[in-house]
């Protein structure tokens, strides 16, 4: 008998949010479908989607625009269970602006993400910040201290933390916890204006522990980056106390994006 | 039930971790049901007097029946041949545990040759560990995955063993689908499959469940990611048993 038992994977305070999640460029129905069922299956109250226009690491205006408008149809399909999070490409200068504006006022986003166009420090980045200053809207940046090598223009949690001292006002999540995540939260832990995510595709024991452990409970969110279960298992798994495993699945995501 | 082919003692020499050590072992083999276990130490990856940790690592678990030791053996270091001799007559080692990219060494070279003639010589299944931690991980020093067509070319090589090959990533694991599927007694491990959805029913879509085994890599890794991972699959009952404990025991025992 083929069998998927819900209750078999435990969500710590029964309340799930996944703050970072994709409908990849080509393939964005199926994305989205595999994403609901898999949120279903553990109960996921929303999941906070944007779209991924690679192979292109700096999308075309028009990229860009097809894939918010991908995101806001998945969205109204799926009747709640998805946030919109603008794609925007800061190389577009005021045209990135303009997006931040149509995927406000006319899709109903109320969060932004960038990717890897360019470093979160480049000037071309400030404008987007500001306007999310403005309406009052989270950033879910990028963010990877890769051993190997980074990418070009793929910011490391340096950058991320730079971009929050230039403006304190800015609610700036940092993504994967910046990969080398004892790198990352060091960087990032006199910055209250930075939350991280825990996600990617590595289930290194102490990411979460660590976190907490640094940054707070009220600083950590959960994020998936397309793995929901994978990612819950280091919340399961931590030796941090079940008030902060709530937390972190659920209260400071719905807080940020509600 | 599960049998877990890749769990180790010791310390981790670039981070700390929440649990390790003994207690910390048996305190996740109860939590997750495991009923046997294949144990190895890091000191037996990085020290260089590797058998003193073997050494004290078959101590360590002597008393646990559950317990299976490997010998972590560096083909590349004179006097292996010995050490694992010793490991096998002395201390009762059941397996042998490879970490190629931790010692740098190719699986074309002469000593791997000779290394699988001495598993077979004692029986003994190879647990081959292409990574351990993540290499965009290591901070400090740079140990690079073993490259899968390697892997694969030392799959045909290795016909007549019992091999697992621990650690690969859902793409990288393209290289090695004929040379697993094609023979008996070789399996794959989802330990280091990067998160994706539905990330076991696309591996069981490669993979006959007869080749598919459970490594945790704890305590680097936290299990229940990996183990999420089948517990959400589209898949029957039996494939579950069957990944979860029977290929592993077919691994640890040729049975």
């Amino acid at each position: 008998m083929t069998s998927r038992k819900r209750a078999a994977v435990h969500v710590p305070g029964g309340k799930l949010i996944d703050l970072h999640t994709h409908l990849w460029a080509g393939r964005e129905d199926d994305d989205a479908r595999r994403m609901l069922e898999e949120a279903d299956l553990l109960g996921a109250e929303y999941l906070a989607i944007s779209h991924i226009a690679e192979p292109s690491r700096s999308p075309s205006p028009e990229q860009i625009r097809q894939g918010n408008n991908q995101v806001a149809r998945w969205v109204k399909q799926a009747r709640g269970r998805f946030r919109g999070m603008a794609m925007l490409n800061p190389t577009h200068g005021r045209g990135a602006v303009e997006e931040l504006r149509r995927c406000h006022d006319k899709l109903g986003m109320r969060m932004v993400k960038l990717l890897v166009a360019v470093r979160c420090t480049d000037r071309r980045v400030f404008p987007i910040v500001e306007l999310c200053i403005e309406l009052k809207i989270p950033i879910l940046q990028h963010a990877f201290n890769n051993a190997v090598g980074n990418g070009p223009n793929e910011s490391r949690s340096e950058d991320v933390a730079a971009l929050a001292r230039r403006y304190p006002e800015a609610r700036i999540v940092m993504a994967h916890i910046a990969g080398d995540y004892i790198r990352g939260v060091w960087t990032i832990r006199d910055i209250p204006n930075i939350w991280t995510d825990i996600s990617g595709s590595y289930c290194e024991a102490g990411m979460v522990d660590t976190a907490v452990r640094e940054l707070g409970a009220g600083r950590v969110v959960f994020g998936s980056d397309n793995g929901i279960a994978f990612n819950l298992g280091k919340i399961q798994d931590a030796h941090i106390s079940d008030e902060e495993k709530a937390c972190i699945c659920y209260r400071n995501a719905k807080e940020l994006l509600p | 039930m599960i049998c877990d082919v890749g769990c180790f003692l010791g310390t981790w020499p670039f981070r700390s971790l929440p649990s390790a050590g003994l207690s910390g072992l048996q305190a996740q083999a109860r939590r997750n049901r495991v009923k046997c276990a294949a144990i190895s130490a890091f000191e037996e990856v990085f020290w260089e007097d590797a058998f003193q940790a073997t050494r004290w690592t078959v101590a360590e678990i002597a008393r646990l029946k559950w317990a299976v030791p490997f010998q972590v053996v560096n083909p590349s270091f004179p006097g292996w041949q010995k050490d694992l001799e010793r490991g096998v007559r002395d201390l009762g080692i059941k397996g042998i545990r490879l970490t190629p990219g931790y010692h740098r060494y190719s699986l074309r070279d002469a000593g791997v040759r000779m290394l699988a003639d001495a598993a077979r010589e004692y029986g003994l299944p190879v647990a081959l560990h292409v990574r351990l931690q993540d290499e965009r991980m290591h901070w400090i020093a740079k140990f690079p995955p073993v490259p899968p067509k390697e892997a694969a070319q030392f799959l045909e090589k290795t016909r007549d063993l019992r091999v697992a090959v621990l650690g690969f990533e859902f793409t990288e694991m393209a290289a090695v689908i004929e040379a697993v599927n094609d023979r008996a007694d070789t399996w794959v491990d989802w330990s280091r499959m990067r998160a994706m959805l539905w990330g076991m029913d696309r591996l069981l879509e490669r993979f006959p469940a007869e080749r598919i085994l459970y490594c945790s890599l704890w305590p680097l890794q936290t299990p229940s990611s990996v183990l999420n991972q089948l517990r959400i699959a589209r898949v029957a009952d039996d494939v579950r048993r069957q990944v979860l404990w029977r290929s592993g025991m077919r691994f640890l025992t040729g049975d």
